[in-house]
């Protein structure tokens, strides 16, 4: 057994590996691919909800996910094990997806606010899947560290230290970058007359 | 209202949204099929031959550090032979 000839129970204890996620990283590093292939159907659906964040294109969704589960198998030696694995896997889908946005850099326009039916919206009734073009809609127009930013923040529910973990950022830069970045997103939903098309009255 | 409360009114929805991605597993498997993980990192590799080169170079060097005569023994042998006289 690997670390220090811990039992993979101790190492659980102590890192936050699930034993079962342990044995089959362990497993894969060994060769056997239907160790991986449990990994990957594991954690897949998390890590589709994340990379949807990133595009909200089926085909491009699924190239990232693809990317993350790639790039994860290849630095598998390198997993120390001081967190859940898909903590990990997380950390890794940030920053392919970061890479993706500024990839796409000034050919990505921002996207039209939609068709909003402002008479059958309420918060509480509105489609989860047009609530979620109009947010990116407006995500859209920030840069892609402001949109990394406030994506986490609103979609992972990551803490400040927990984006600058993630991008190796300095935590006090993320606050700024955060603050500044709202008040850009407030600007931009001011501009395209949000608030007007919603018509919520609560 | 304003555009932020708006905005996280939105996100709470957008939260339950579910993405429309298939399973991406088969895929992933067949393009890493043949090729397993490293056990030892490219870098590791690299650290090593690059060990191996400098101790080769060290030991080069003490050799010839050790073989050389001490330059100001060179400097002081006429000034001796000159106090003979």
């Amino acid at each position: 057994m690997q670390i220090g000839m811990q039992s993979a129970t101790d190492i659980e204890y102590y890192t936050g590996v699930e034993d079962t996620d342990w044995r089959d990283i362990q497993a894969s590093l060994d060769g056997d691919g239907e160790s991986y292939e449990r990994l990957v159907r594991r954690y897949e659906s998390q890590i589709a909800a994340m990379m949807w964040r990133f595009s909200r294109r089926p085909d491009q969704c699924a190239e990232l996910m693809q990317d993350v589960f790639v790039q994860a198998y290849f630095s598998l030696p390198g997993f120390r094990g001081d967190g859940p694995f898909v903590h990990w896997l997380k950390r890794i889908g940030t920053r392919v997806g970061y890479r993706f946005w500024k990839q796409q850099g000034r050919r990505n326009k921002p996207l039209p606010l939609g068709d909003i039916d402002p008479a059958a919206e309420e918060p509480e009734a509105m489609d989860p899947s047009t609530a979620s073009k109009i947010v990116e809609a407006l995500l859209s127009e920030l840069k892609p560290p402001d949109r990394l930013v406030l994506t986490l923040q609103y979609f992972e529910g990551c803490s400040m230290k927990e984006i600058a973990d993630r991008m190796g950022w300095n935590e006090a830069m993320v606050k700024m970058r955060a603050y500044r970045s709202r008040n850009k997103l407030r600007a931009i939903a001011r501009r395209r007359g949000l608030v007007e098309k919603l018509q919520w009255t609560n | 209202m304003d555009e932020l409360e708006a905005i996280e009114k939105l996100v709470t929805r957008a939260r339950r949204e579910t993405p429309a991605v298939n399973s991406i597993a088969d895929g992933i498997l067949a393009q890493m099929r043949h090729s397993p993980p490293p056990r030892i990192a490219g870098l590791s590799v690299f650290a090593i031959v690059s060990a191996a080169a400098a101790t080769i170079v060290m030991a080069i060097g003490a050799y010839f550090w050790l073989a050389s005569p001490d330059p100001l023994t060179e400097l002081y042998a006429p000034l001796q032979v000159g106090l003979l006289w």
